[in-house]
């Protein structure tokens, strides 16, 4: 699948990434399992507090994941 | 539902208010408005001042967010009007950064309606600030 991974705020220092397009292997159906992968490329995300959004909504790390999903990755928000 | 755009580039000037204000002359169902600017703070940390902060968003995700607070926000309070905006790029500390306006008959559901928003807005939308110091080094800010 392609999976087009955003990175915000404080994880774009530690990824050094804005966006990044994934092609996943077979075996990465959820967010759950992507997460892992994005983990493992990038260990200092362990580290830290962030949300995932799956095509701009943030749920449930078991959902199922579908070619061309856009995943963010978001810290802790600071507007206002 | 047309999507409006909550942001603009750089702080949100007195001009900038002065007119939004000036618009709602002619809308004279309206008997009380109520306005929060947030404004960007010069904090001391660990003997360092913040000289500004820099605010990026999902820019995308955060219209989304943002169409469904008013959204909710219109069923939940009696209004006549209600706008939002937010800086994006460099915002100089003493200078505005948010700009919540909301409009209604009356002065109770104005006030209660626009404390409501903030509080959603502070919690829920995509926005990220880094805190530049003076020294030029930086934090990323989080809500508390």
């Amino acid at each position: 699948m392609l999976i087009t991974i955003k990175y915000f705020g404080m994880l774009t220092e530690l990824t050094k990434q804005h966006q990044e397009t994934l092609n996943t292997p077979d075996a990465v159906m959820t967010i759950q399992d992507l997460e892992l992968l994005i983990t493992a490329k990038y260990p200092a995300l362990k580290n830290t507090t962030y949300n995932i959004a799956q095509n701009q909504k943030i749920g449930n790390k078991q959902q199922q994941l579908n070619n061309g999903d856009e995943l963010a990755f978001l810290p802790p928000f600071a507007g206002g | 539902m047309k999507k409006k755009n909550v942001f603009v580039e750089g702080a949100i000037t007195p001009d900038f208010i002065a007119n939004s204000i000036a618009k709602h002359q002619t809308k004279t169902t309206i008997g009380a408005h109520d306005i929060f600017l947030g404004q960007v703070r010069a904090d001391e940390i660990d003997g360092k001042t913040v000289a500004a902060i820099e605010y990026t968003a999902y820019e995308e995700m955060a219209n989304t967010k943002f169409d469904e607070i008013r959204e909710a926000t219109f069923e939940k309070f009696d209004l006549t009007c209600m706008h939002i905006y937010h800086s994006l790029g460099t915002v100089k500390a003493g200078e505005i950064c948010l700009f919540v306006f909301v409009s209604s008959p009356r002065r109770k559901q104005a006030i209660k309606a626009l404390e409501h928003l903030v509080e959603v807005i502070k919690a829920e939308s995509p926005i990220f600030g880094k805190e530049i110091f003076e020294d030029e080094t930086h934090q990323w800010k989080v809500n508390s």
